[in-house]
């Protein structure tokens, strides 16, 4: 049988991950054996021509996808906010869909320029193990003062971090156990950080931002052996986490601010600091404010209201949005440097994959208006019958 | 931000309603210590008056009994003193029946007097005096249903309006003896009741008028604005292969 010569057997796993499909899933899906993909994968067999197509489908990708070389050097996987609960679909999903990412930052960068990476470097121990609240709560403070924020509340993280050279993206991880993820690949490249934008909370999401800030500033040399060590990942996480509340609640701004450790003062307080109460509670306990006993009070009291499930503003406070990817597309595309097809050709990835990794418009660049659900209509014999009119009587005077 | 004058602690764009406008009125007349001692001393009052209430002499019961007549001596007291000490003019009103008097805060036509309730939203007790008291809010019922109408929004100047500052709390846990009021279930609240006293027409919590006067003085923690700079720039090179891509057309 012949096979289809270029297949590259790394990218086949790619797809297949990126779309949560176990091998055993796909072989079903395209009416083969699941060793076959195996096979496809490791490189022992390449897929014949109607295997090929059914992958195609399958997969959702172009058939270039596959043959196209994975990109040398791939750093080693640096990643954070993946808690300890992420399933392996999971992580690979989200794994799969950074390299996809990293690759269209470095096609976007053969023609223009991000804003330069302006993120502070701490003299930090590389042993996780040794970096203190204190350091960290420090470090914190002057992030703020090296970016001339002062201790009222951000406006925009994300921009901020855009402006500073920090590539940022933000979607679906489908995957209730992940959060958000970073990565620094090296000095030279642009630190790039993925917002999940699951958990539908604008709150939360700034503090993923904070956080991923946190482990690119407090963790950038160390050793990423770490991050597969259960106990100091947990560290890791923790130390990121404190670096986020006391980016985004500086304690002498907030403790300004709050008038009374209540839950009502930090539902007051919520649109103002943009901050989920959850993480106002866990600020107010950091910084002496209230005791354990007290925090404890206030988790219960959240749950009474049912406010751990969901807290109030969640749905009315917008999630700060990404630009500078969407803009670099745009600018290629305004310029007449590139058409969207030669994007799309260049890349070799799906257009829905590329405009929702660089935070574009669904269709901006398949031209293809976006699956919207058919809303229930009237039936035509209720909806051929002239309204009824009510008339109002004039009032008497 | 742009305000509508040196008085106002309102901006512009936040007046919306004629909520706004008597927030503002009660901002402007009454200091923030005012509601900042009540909030810092409402538990501990509470607590004072548990305190008092129990008594070798008798059980929990009686205890429970006195409590609410114990409270009211505590909270009337803190509430004058608090009156006293931010600048406010105090006075002891005798009730219509002339059986007991109430603590009663005058502040730039602003009235106020204090009530224990269950509940942020639960109206207080009837009783004539406070009826007579809420007569001075008559004048309000023609905004109150068309207040988002409103335009312009009508100039309130300094006509007399009526609040009840209404607190409580709850036992941390009632299913034992302990009588600890828990800090996280107090709840202190501004509310203008109706000219009959059978509603309140406004009632905001002591946060939401706090952060009136945050909005309106403390403007160093106003939201730090970031500078748009998220703009990618064309390579150079990329500048040149387009023109002489045009040179080669041409």
């Amino acid at each position: 049988m012949i096979g289809t010569p270029g297949f590259v057997g790394e990218r086949l796993t790619q797809a297949r991950e990126a779309r949560g499909l176990t091998a055993v899933s796909l072989a079903e899906l395209i009416g083969a054996k699941s060793t076959s993909i195996s096979n496809y994968e490791c490189g022992r067999q390449s897929p014949s021509r109607e295997a090929m197509e059914r992958l195609v489908i399958a997969l959702n990708q172009p058939a270039a996808f596959f043959l196209r070389p994975m990109p040398p050097g791939e750093p080693a996987d640096i990643w954070w906010r993946a808690m300890s609960s992420a399933t392996k679909s999971a992580r690979g999903r989200a794994q799969a869909r950074h390299a996809w990412l990293r690759e269209i930052v470095a096609y976007l960068s053969e023609y223009v320029d991000f804003p330069a990476v302006n993120v502070p470097d701490f003299t930090l121990p590389v042993d996780v193990q040794q970096i203190t609240t204190k350091m960290i709560e420090d470090i914190a403070t002057e992030c703020r003062s090296f970016w001339k924020l002062g201790t009222a509340p951000i406006a925009d993280i994300v921009l901020l971090m855009e402006n500073n050279g920090i590539i940022v993206s933000r979607g679906e991880l489908e995957a209730e156990s992940l959060d958000a993820y970073s990565q620094r690949p090296n000095d030279s490249e642009h630190p790039i950080v993925f917002l999940g934008s699951d958990k539908a909370s604008a709150a939360r999401s700034r503090h993923d931002a904070s956080h991923e800030l946190g482990h690119l500033i407090l963790h950038r040399h160390v050793d990423a052996k770490n991050i597969r060590n259960p106990v100091l990942f947990k560290l890791i996480e923790t130390q990121a986490h404190r670096f986020a509340s006391a980016f985004n609640l500086p304690a002498q701004g907030f403790a300004d601010q709050l008038w009374a450790p209540t839950l009502d003062a930090f539902l007051a307080l919520k649109p103002h600091w943009k901050v989920a109460i959850a993480a106002m509670i866990m600020r107010c306990e950091q910084l002496g404010i209230i005791n354990e006993d007290q925090a404890r009070r206030s988790w219960i009291n959240m749950s009474r209201r049912g406010w751990r499930r969901q807290e109030p503003l969640d749905d009315r406070l917008t999630a700060e949005e990404p630009r500078l990817l969407r803009r670099s597309f745009e600018l290629l595309v305004d310029e007449g440097i590139k058409t969207p097809e030669q994007i799309q050709s260049d890349l070799m990835l799906n257009a829905a994959d590329i405009e929702s990794l660089a935070c574009l418009a669904p269709g901006y660049l398949s031209g293809e208006a976006p699956d919207v659900a058919a809303m229930p209509q009237l039936r035509e014999s209720l909806r051929s019958g002239t309204g009824n009119v009510l008339r109002f009587t004039p009032r008497r005077g | 931000m742009k305000s509508d004058g040196p008085d106002s602690p309102f901006p512009i764009e936040r007046r919306k309603s004629v909520a706004h406008i008597l927030l503002e009125r009660l901002v402007g007349a009454v200091p923030k210590e005012f509601i900042t001692r009540l909030l810092e001393r409402q538990q501990t009052i509470y607590q004072q008056a548990i305190a008092k209430s129990v008594d070798e002499s008798w059980t929990t019961i009686e205890a429970t009994n006195v409590l609410p007549y114990i409270r009211r001596g505590f909270c009337e007291s803190e509430f004058r003193k608090a009156g006293i000490e931010c600048g406010l003019k105090t006075f002891d009103m005798p009730h219509v029946g002339e059986n007991c008097s109430c603590v009663m805060i005058k502040a730039n036509g602003l009235i106020l007097t204090e009530h224990y309730v269950d509940g942020p939203g639960q109206f207080v007790r009837d009783a004539e005096s406070r009826k007579q008291n809420a007569a001075v809010n008559k004048w309000l019922d023609e905004f109150v249903d068309e207040r988002l109408l409103i335009h312009p929004l009508p100039k309130i100047g300094r006509k007399p309006i009526y609040l009840n500052v209404l607190h409580g709390g709850h036992f941390a846990n009632s299913d034992t003896d302990s009588l600890t009021i828990d800090s996280a279930s107090c709840f202190l609240r501004f509310a203008i009741p109706e000219e009959g006293s059978k509603k309140y027409l406004y009632n905001w919590s002591a946060q939401e008028v706090l952060l009136a006067y945050a909005t309106a003085a403390d403007t160093a923690v106003a939201p730090q604005a970031i500078e748009d700079k998220a703009q990618p720039r064309k390579k150079a090179q990329v500048l040149k292969l387009k023109k002489n891509a045009a040179g080669n057309i041409e």
